[in-house]
């Protein structure tokens, strides 16, 4: 059992790792077959709950509930396991630090902090009136009622929302690096030991990196392996949902608990797309015991990386060489020297697209009409100006851009051939068939089984202090390790080495899921000798 | 002067008949405006944060169904594109269509002057393209004054199929063919109402006389508004070209419909960059044409052309009664099963006349629709058989027929013993009371044995009555008088 609400809040003071807190969890379920039971998670708040607001870290959803659970939040309380509460996030997922966002940065617990950033907690309290669909028996339709006296049909939901300090930037000590992003609320409350593991969302690095800057696993599965039903829409090309924990075991039972088909996603894999893999996992058994085939793409030989980086990248390998586990291989992936600016044009098109949706019509925030002058712009747009923070405003427009009609041939549709190229070029280096692809090509026979990156080009995040002034581009560039993957799709886990801020990517071919996740056990295994 | 040359082209918007919507397992109720809005919506009809779409696959069997029926080239594989723009009553922000690879291309439509006398010519309307796509939801406005409009979602993720033809049409007959020949194409497929009022079906017009730029028309909820706006957009741009209209000068135009005249909406030049992009999580639609195909088009109904061939070639019937039968089916029906109960191909022959002219006449006198309960085949078939074989005279049938239809009861009773009832057998010598004395006499001897109704008829108005007078009189000579002549006669002796 981990930390009690009491002990939650005082700590969560400290670092702002949630949105919003339980104020009455379902105690975790202790049945010997509830596959999760007794562990505690808690939630990126881009994932609708019915429980408390679904905000995205942002102004434009501050106070919006959602009618519907996703479907791994529902998962994840049939699993048996208890719900902490919702973590901080860059706004709409979109950064690196989890300091852009509404509702204040979240803080790196492996690093001094001083001063409290929460000045103090607020229960919130509401209730809603369901209608049941008669199809389906889903529900179709919950009014929020805060007149909640008449309680017969009507369902109660409270939880406890901080209340940050006005300087809390001021409050931020010098020695504070960022946690990285944009699941840095998730990364953290695994650091802290709020919680046994925690749930993010991956788009371009958004758990590896968190994870690597706090020591933690973070696994980012193939896109597609776990519903996305629920999980607010950044980039639904790129977008996967991660686990994060301080366990690997605990990592590997959350993740089968989540690997399902599911109807309402039509990205998700079919079941029978996941038979054809279990079965290939079955053949490939016969493996074991066979050294693991490594390669190392040259072109992750990245200038800017740390020679520390480099030089802690050689040592795992020969560890790893030394206890018979691997042998390496050098490999070439040409296109990775362009996945920085391909990530960038496609995910910030896709994001400016489905981020349309957010005029203040139907739900969420909404400019009041006193501070509307619409003779000069519909106020919808006063809405989105003053509801999206900096750098989603900065998205929307670079996405808007890659999409008009000047920018699509020569930005969009060229990032997209880059993101094919990578695809490829990435089977013709693995052993393993691509799950979505029919037939292995002839070429690759003799390919790799995983390979091994690191997760970050620096040994040390940023400075709180010094990030604030990065200019956007920079901070871009922490993403460079991470982004490749997630443009290929492919299943990633990033694991702890050594202490401190420092992770490696164990990469396997899309679909190979459980492969990754046995062979970081062996790594697990060797590391901990 | 000759008139300049018009090209026309047509924009159809056509909402299908599903169970459930485009994307989502809600129910569509088309354009059924009765239903209280915003009650047939779910999570994503309404772009709720952490939604997804999910294909309706009954959706692309109506297209298909409509591609194959438009002789378009399917493709194997098509997909879906996002068109951004922000409207209150676009929940995402963009509408889910498709833009780059629709699920049909290049089809055409063949109206025949064989089948359509009143085309000058034989005319190809070639089709650009079908696509798929998503209804908006409906901004309902209350007053002018007020600046509040109220949305409702209903129609928000309906299923449209959106068909562009090239400019082939000159003028509004053609226009009104086709549209006559599409409506009655998509309501024999079973995937639309094909009603303009509504907006399931939605036209909008290209038009431009040769000189003038081309002008989009909307807005257009009949098809007299779209032949009156098509008459009234020709004349106007005639008088713009003899004015001194200058082709650089203006862009292309959108102009709305009053009822009156097209008036401007917007110019093309000031639209927006719809920003189009292949949807990201929506799979690509993949057919198996090969397979899928030869099945469909076992489902399909029979075309409209091979339907009106087969009336005119196979039951010699005319082109105009064959649309006739065509746009009816219960008649179609009815027809159908009278000519089997037939034997003799003289008399088969003579039914169309019977069912088209004289039973539709006389309905359509009373302002009643036909419907298949009104008289049996069996009973119908019956008595033209007797009429035909001359004992029953016509008017006297046509009298029989209309007691059947009015007398259910009677239908069940040999023909010959009902018109023996009512003395209605045809008699061949000729009975010279075609003079106004004799008929007088008649006449004035079943007045005097009806004072009664002869009474009411006069002091208490029920005109009505007048008709079983009538019916006396006809019994009294047989039924070789016309029915007319004792009416008109009555009125005058009663001085009504």
């Amino acid at each position: 059992m981990k930390a009690n609400i009491k002990q939650i809040q005082n700590i969560n003071k400290r670092y702002n790792v949630f949105t919003s807190i339980r104020s009455n969890p379902t105690p975790p379920d202790n049945s010997p077959f509830a596959p999760l039971g007794n562990l505690t998670y808690a939630i990126k708040d881009n994932f609708t709950t019915r429980d408390e607001p679904t905000s995205c870290s942002s102004k434009m959803l501050s106070s919006y509930v959602s009618p519907f659970d996703s479907t791994v939040s529902s998962l994840l309380n049939q699993s048996g396991s208890s719900c902490i509460g919702k973590t901080n996030m860059d706004e709409f997922a979109m950064g690196n630090s989890t300091i852009s966002g509404f509702f204040g940065p979240t803080l790196n617990p492996l690093y001094p902090q001083e001063r409290d950033l929460i000045e103090s907690y607020e229960e919130i309290t509401f209730a809603t009136k369901d209608s049941i669909s008669e199809n389906d028996g889903e529900i179709i339709s919950s009014d929020i009622m805060n007149d909640y006296t008449n309680t017969s049909d009507l369902s109660l939901h409270s939880y406890i929302k901080p209340k940050l300090y006005n300087d809390a930037f001021d409050r931020i000590s010098n020695e504070q690096r960022i946690v990285g992003g944009s699941s840095g609320g998730s990364a953290a409350a695994v650091a802290l030991d709020l919680v046994d593991f925690s749930i993010g969302s991956d788009t371009g690095g958004s758990v590896r990196l968190p994870a690597c800057y706090t020591n933690i696993y973070g696994f980012k599965p193939t896109y597609g392996r776990i519903s996305r039903w629920g999980l607010l829409a950044y980039a639904q090309s790129l977008d996967t949902v991660g686990i994060m924990s301080k366990d690997l075991d605990t990592v590997w039972k959350v993740f089968m608990s989540l690997d399902l088909s599911d109807s309402k996603d039509p990205s998700c894999l079919s079941d029978s797309t996941r038979e054809k893999i279990a079965i290939e996992r079955i053949h490939s058994k016969k493996n074991v015991g066979k050294k693991i085939k490594i390669g190392i793409p040259v072109e992750f030989q990245i200038e800017e990386m740390d020679e520390s980086i480099k030089k802690y990248w050689k040592s795992l390998l020969n560890k790893l060489k030394e206890s018979k586990l691997i042998e390496v291989y050098p490999v070439s992936v040409p296109s990775i020297k362009y996945s920085l600016p391909t990530y960038y044009t496609l995910c910030t098109a896709e994001a400016s697209s489905n981020l349309s949706r957010y005029d203040g019509i139907r739900y969420g925030y909404r400019v009041l009409e006193s501070e509307c002058n619409v003779d000069i712009e519909p106020e919808f747009v006063t809405t989105r100006n003053t509801g999206f923070g900096e750098e989603v405003r900065r998205r929307i427009i670079l996405g808007n851009y890659a999409l008009s009609s000047y920018g699509f041939d020569s930005h969009f549709m060229k990032a997209t051939a880059v993101r094919g190229m990578l695809i490829d070029e990435f089977n013709d280096v693995f052993r393993d068939r691509h799950c979505l692809i029919e037939t292995k090509q002839l070429k690759s026979t003799n390919g790799v089984d995983m390979i091994i990156v690191p997760t970050t080009t620096t040994s040390q995040p940023p400075l709180v202090k010094d990030f604030k002034n990065t200019d956007p581009v920079t901070s871009y560039m922490n993403d460079i390790c991470t982004i490749p993957m997630s443009l290929a799709g492919l299943p990633t886990m990033s694991i702890p080495y050594c202490e401190g801020a420092m992770g490696f990517q164990l990469v396997g071919q899309h679909g190979q899921d459980y492969k990754v996740l046995e062979f970081a056990r062996l790594v697990d295994g060797v590391l901990s000798k | 002067m000759t008139k300049p040359q018009l090209k026309i082209g047509l924009e159809i918007h056509t909402q299908l008949q599903t169970i459930s919507k485009l994307f989502s397992n809600s129910l569509n109720p088309t354009s059924n405006l009765s239903i209280i809005p915003n009650s047939t919506t779910s999570f994503f009809d309404n772009s709720l944060p952490g939604t997804q779409p999910k294909l309706n696959n009954q959706c692309i069997l109506n297209a298909i169904k409509l591609a194959i029926s438009l002789n378009c080239k399917i493709s194997s594989i098509s997909s879906f594109d996002r068109k951004h723009y922000f409207y209150g009553d676009q929940p995402l922000g963009y509408q889910i269509t498709q833009h780059f690879n629709p699920i049909a291309k290049n089809g055409f439509i063949k109206l025949l002057k064989k089948y359509n006398p009143k085309l000058s010519n034989d005319l190809i309307i070639n089709i650009q393209q079908l696509q798929l796509e998503q209804d908006t939801g409906r901004s309902i406005y209350h007053s002018i004054n007020s600046n509040i409009s109220n949305i409702d979602f209903n129609r928000s993720n309906i299923p449209l199929i959106e068909m562009v033809t090239l400019p082939n049409f000159s003028n509004i007959e053609e226009i009104r063919i086709f549209l006559q020949y599409y409506i009655k194409l998509i309501q024999d497929l079973n995937i639309c109402t094909g009603d303009l009022e509504t907006g399931a079906l939605r036209v909008d017009v290209n038009i431009n006389v040769i000189g003038h730029k081309r002008v989009e028309i909307k807005n257009l909820p009949t098809i007299s508004s779209i032949l009156n706006a098509i008459k009234f957009e020709e004349k106007r741009q005639i008088n713009e070209l003899n004015s001194g209209y200058s082709l650089l000068s203006n862009s292309i135009e959108t102009r709305g419909w009053n009822g009156k005249s097209t008036y401007h909406l917007r110019n093309k030049e000031s639209n927006i960059d719809y920003r189009y992009v292949p949807d990201m999580e929506l799979p690509k639609i993949k057919l198996d044409l090969n397979n899928l195909i030869p099945k469909i088009n076992s489902i399909l109904p029979v075309s409209i052309n091979d339907k009106i061939d087969n009336l005119m070639n196979n039951y010699k019937i005319s082109l105009r009664d064959s649309k006739i039968l065509i746009n009816n089916e219960k008649l179609l029906k009815f027809y159908l099963n009278s000519w089997s109960l037939i034997n003799d191909i003289k008399i088969k022959e003579k039914l169309i006349n019977w069912l088209v002219h004289e039973l539709l006449g006389s309905l359509t006198k009373s302002e009643i629709e036909f419907n298949e309960n009104l008289i049996s085949p069996k009973s119908f078939t019956n008595l033209i058989i007797e009429i035909e074989n001359g004992n029953i005279t016509k008017n006297n049938g046509k009298l029989i027929l209309l007691h059947l239809i009015n007398n259910k009861i009677d239908q069940s009773k040999p023909i010959l013993e009902l018109a023996k009832e009512f003395g209605m057998i045809a008699n061949n010598s000729i009975n010279d009371i075609n003079n106004n004395d004799s008929l007088d006499n008649i006449i004035n001897n079943i007045l005097i044995k009806n004072d009664k109704i002869v009474k009411e008829i006069k002091e208490n108005g029920k005109i009505k009555k007048i008709n079983f007078l009538i019916g006396q009189c006809m019994r009294q000579t047989n039924g070789n008088v016309q029915p007319k002549i004792f009416e008109d006669r009555i009125k005058v002796l009663l001085n009504i």
